[in-house]
């Protein structure tokens, strides 16, 4: 399957310390530092700390896309959090954040969709940005980040669920456990519903759903028409979640996602992209054409939706 | 900071010291792919790193964007010579 040129990858972010506070960073890094120092190793948070840092070295995605070159993706979805409410000590505001995703769409033509968070509490000014960015920088689509602190049915978010649908983007959150500055409890599937009943014509995509409380996320994808899951993180989880997740009968709500950077100390994109066949994630039933539904057409025809944009040339190629 | 040459069986001794078992059972050697033959994820490539460290007396830490574009158990050598 790596060498098909045609995987979307609809769950990326850029790999730079910009797009994530300190603080997020270092309780991300408190949890590896408790696993290393179970183990015995001689370890520092600091240079937990360093290794981490690491990753976060590829601003301008220019070894993102060599790696996508190497793995046949050929389109990655970046995605926006906006921790900058949250979190006060953003090196950097919303706002620059967005202006840098578009710089390196520009940068790299073709390869890069955005899904642009705005946290829902900046009020009118907020509004206006996404706006912005959706209808100046032809970006994407929502990203959320509920365990900022805010339900994805909150009523703050209905005015950015109208754009949505006006335009035909899709929604994507977060969903579950992440640093541990932030809270999980929140972050819970279930708080989608309301939104979901409520816009139709949105198409709401909850990431890590076969990580994360996957028997729920598979319950909203079975019964709401416009509920998806991403399956990132499974390189951390197993791929036996996944081959599950491919027996529930939704093989069409399924989009497939890496989540680099954040596993790339565990292998290049191809790697990600060959593991999951070699370690069985696609049970024998499922079809070559539930494998191409997965790797990128659900994507297609989620993001071939927007108005704004002639939809993507692979739709007409079927 | 160096202790002093270190053979190429060692660097292989330790990696096998922090992998998966049943990926060290046939023994560790430099062609193999750290992800494909041995399973390595994040925090084993770390525990790697650190152990280097600890026993190699190289500043491993000084080296982390290498270790992050490590591929093959030979990689982790030559990036433990240039030290
Ligand atoms: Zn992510």
């Amino acid at each position: 399957m790596s060498s098909a040129p045609e995987i979307i990858d609809f769950h990326c972010h850029i790999a730079s310390e910009m797009c994530f506070p300190r603080s997020f960073q270092s309780g991300v890094v408190d949890n590896m530092t408790v696993a290393l120092a179970s183990q015995g190793l001689p370890v520092t948070k600091e240079k937990v700390a360093k290794m981490h840092a690491g990753t976060l070295r590829d601003p301008l995605c220019d070894e993102l896309v060599k790696q996508m070159d190497e793995a046949g993706i050929k389109e990655s979805v970046l995605l926006v959090p906006d921790f900058t409410y949250a979190l006060k000590d953003s090196t950097h505001t919303i706002a620059e954040i967005i202006d840098h995703h578009k710089e390196v769409v520009d940068r790299h033509p073709g390869r890069f969709r955005v899904l642009v968070g705005v946290d829902p509490r900046w009020g009118k000014d907020g509004i206006a940005l996404f706006e912005k960015a959706i209808v100046d920088y032809r970006f994407d689509g929502m990203k959320l980040y509920p365990p900022c602190g805010y339900k994805l049915s909150d009523d703050l978010l209905y005015p950015y669920y109208e754009i949505c649908a006006q335009y035909g983007l899709p929604v994507l959150s977060h969903i579950g456990a992440t640093s541990p500055v932030l809270d999980f409890e929140i972050a819970q599937p279930i708080f989608v519903d309301k939104a979901a009943k409520d816009f139709p014509g949105v198409d709401f995509v909850l990431a890590h759903g076969s990580v994360h409380y996957p028997d729920e996320c598979a319950m909203l994808c079975n019964n709401r028409p416009n509920i998806y899951v991403d399956v990132s993180g499974y390189e951390a989880a197993g791929t036996a979640a996944l081959n599950t997740l491919f027996r529930r009968g939704i093989n069409h709500k399924i989009l497939f996602g890496t989540d680099w950077p954040v596993f790339r100390l565990q292998g290049r994109q191809i790697d990600l992209v060959e593991k999951l066949t070699k370690e069985g994630a696609f049970p024998e039933t499922m079809s070559d054409a539930d494998r191409a539904l997965f790797f990128h057409k659900n994507a297609e025809r989620l993001l071939g939706k927007n108005t704004l944009k002639s939809p993507p040339a692979a739709a007409d190629r079927g | 900071m160096n202790k002093g040459p270190v053979t190429d069986e060692a660097i292989c001794r330790i990696i096998g010291s922090v992998i998966p078992k049943a990926a060290a059972q046939g023994g560790v050697t430099p062609e193999m792919d750290l992800r494909a033959d041995l399973g390595i994820d994040s925090l084993a490539l770390m525990s790697i790193v650190f152990v280097l460290e600890e026993q190699v007396g190289i500043d491993a830490f000084s080296k982390v964007e290498q270790f992050v574009g490590a591929e093959a158990v030979s990689d982790i050598i030559d990036i433990v010579r240039q030290s």
